[in-house]
């Protein structure tokens, strides 16, 4: 196998972590709580987008929306429902209430869908194109271009528009935010809205290349380790993170074969120890 | 005119009385302060007011507005801003964006416009940013206005937070003891600009205070309290002088 393919496939299944990534590092800017059920989230917008197009036939440009919305609502009914009560209790429960939250949407969806594992098909499944040499499939095109895309309006919401300068602020301060006019508790709710709309927007780009099944929210501990290793707290970092816990894993897994996964896992141990407050640190040591 | 009515407002905690049965009314351009031992319950007053603690009884009336209901992040949309005894700041950012965002949240343009930045945002943000040269030109923070939050002295955060507070262009600012932790000319300053904010932008102020120095040259009415309770409000001369306050203060 080609070096440039292993590149390929280690950058779009990164994109996949980053994104996933993102949700972690949004939601703990905002609340300083780690929400471990992020994977799950996009395994539920992949069974939710494999609903719509293969269960309901409904056409593509629908899907891609409704899976977006649904997952979008579904975040907000999440925090509204289940994370806000805990708002006050000790950090280590909300840690373990949404691990456990994630156990239970995996058994929720095996009750629903079923274990067998299923396919998303997308108009542009299947393509090739050949780029100086290099074959792309189009799955893996469309999941490096819509993590462009995302990026990039992300970046515009956060930079220029007042509900993402909002949800800056309360990140940083929620009392000054209180009192600056942002209603702290509405943007809690958009975060956990944009976080999971991120994660169903990574689970359709990928859902075309990965088997459907509830074991895919396990991807979750990868996109954690891409958290870390960006520097939790950075969203560029989370991104940068997960390409790189994706090049690791197909560079060692073609380099010792079975041992992609154990690859990235060595690579977050060894990023702890030179480097613990990952790529682009936010945090800084505390100076005793 | 009256510009905020506190009504008999009382709170507990547990089974302290933290405020009991206070009441006072505020003049449009006053400089109200309130003053008291430790655990006299003034902070408690203006979290009262600034809607960060419901009251348990009484009443509190804003521009003849009841607004025991308002909800925390709807205060500064009514004209009240405040500022905190040990400054709540947004840390990572340099002092003028502390400025802009209070002003951000004022803005009336939709998400499509402010992604892309269209005329209509493109003024809006013109205004707030000359808007926050002005104050920072009042307050004379000019030489730190592109200075992370995190690296600034105590002093120039609670300047700084002062400075936030006014871009809200708030009717009434509540001060949270705004000279603690600063030094005797940081203070000084201080008492100028609280004068400036008055008698120039003509803003009331209910200011919760210890320095007597501050207090009595720069308010027009205190109110003294001990164990959540009110003692006696007039002129700052006849508060301090006010047996019951010599009492409190000094023990019998």
């Amino acid at each position: 196998m080609d070096i440039s393919q292993l590149v390929v496939t280690g950058i779009a299944n990164g994109c996949v972590y980053g994104l996933v990534a993102l949700g972690f590092v949004l939601i703990y800017k905002a609340t300083e709580m780690v929400n471990f059920a992020q994977g799950d989230i996009m395994m539920l917008g992949a069974f939710i987008a494999f609903t719509l197009s293969s269960q309901l036939e409904m056409p593509y440009y629908i899907v891609v929306p409704g899976t977006i919305l649904i997952m979008a609502v579904f975040g907000m009914a999440l925090e509204r429902g289940v994370l806000r009560p805990m708002i006050g209790e000790p950090p280590f429960a909300v840690l373990m209430l949404t691990i456990g939250l994630g156990f239970v949407l995996r058994a929720i969806a095996g009750t629903i869908w079923g274990h067998q594992p299923n396919q998303l098909i997308t108009p542009y499944s299947g393509g090739v194109i050949d780029i100086a040499g290099i074959r792309l499939d189009y799955e893996k095109l469309v999941i490096m271009g819509g993590t462009g895309v995302l990026c990039a309006l992300m970046f515009l919401f956060f930079k220029f528009t007042r509900i993402g300068v909002a949800m800056q602020a309360a990140s940083q301060n929620q009392l000054a935010a209180y009192y600056v006019g942002i209603p702290v508790n509405r943007v809690v709710s958009i975060t956990w809205g944009i976080s999971a709309a991120v994660a169903a927007a990574a689970a359709l780009m990928v859902a075309p290349l990965w088997w459907i099944e509830p074991g895919l929210g396990l991807v979750g501990i990868k996109a954690f380790v891409a958290a870390i290793v960006g520097g939790f707290g950075s969203l560029p970092g989370a991104l940068i993170g997960g390409i790189a816990i994706g090049l690791v894993e197909q560079l060692v897994g073609y380099t010792i074969p079975g041992f992609g996964e154990t690859g990235a896992y060595v690579f977050l141990l060894l990023m702890l120890f030179i480097r613990p407050e990952g790529i682009l640190a936010t945090m800084q040591r505390k100076k005793v | 005119m009256t510009l905020l009515v506190a009504d008999s407002i009382s709170i507990s905690f547990g089974g302290v009385k933290a405020v009991n049965q206070v009441s006072f009314a505020v003049k449009q351009g006053e400089l109200f302060s309130i003053m008291g031992p430790n655990g006299a319950g003034k902070t408690t007053v203006l979290n009262l007011i600034s809607r960060f603690y419901d009251v348990d009884e009484g009443n509190l009336t804003f521009e003849g507005e009841d607004i025991t209901q308002v909800k925390t992040h709807q205060v500064a949309t009514k004209g009240i801003a405040r500022t905190f005894q040990n400054t709540e700041l947004f840390e990572h950012e340099t002092v003028l964006s502390n400025l802009l965002i209070a002003h951000q949240q004022h803005k009336n343009t939709g998400l499509f416009s402010e992604m892309f930045f269209l005329p209509k945002v493109k003024r809006q943000e013109l205004s707030f940013r000359r808007r926050a040269e002005d104050i920072i030109d009042l307050l004379d923070l000019q030489g730190y206005r592109d200075q992370m939050i995190s690296s600034l002295p105590f002093g120039i955060r609670k300047v700084t937070e002062l400075a936030r507070a006014l871009s809200l262009e708030p009717k009434l600012l509540l001060l949270d003891e705004p000279s603690s932790g600063l030094n005797p000319e940081e203070t000084e300053d201080l008492s100028f600009w609280i004068e400036d904010i008055k008698e120039e932008l003509g803003i009331t102020i209910i200011m919760v205070e210890h320095d007597m120095n501050l207090l009595s040259q720069v308010s027009d009415r205190v109110l003294v309290m001990a164990d959540g309770s009110e003692l006696t409000t007039g002129t700052p001369e006849e508060a301090t002088s006010h047996p019951d306050v010599i009492k409190a203060y000094l023990g019998d």
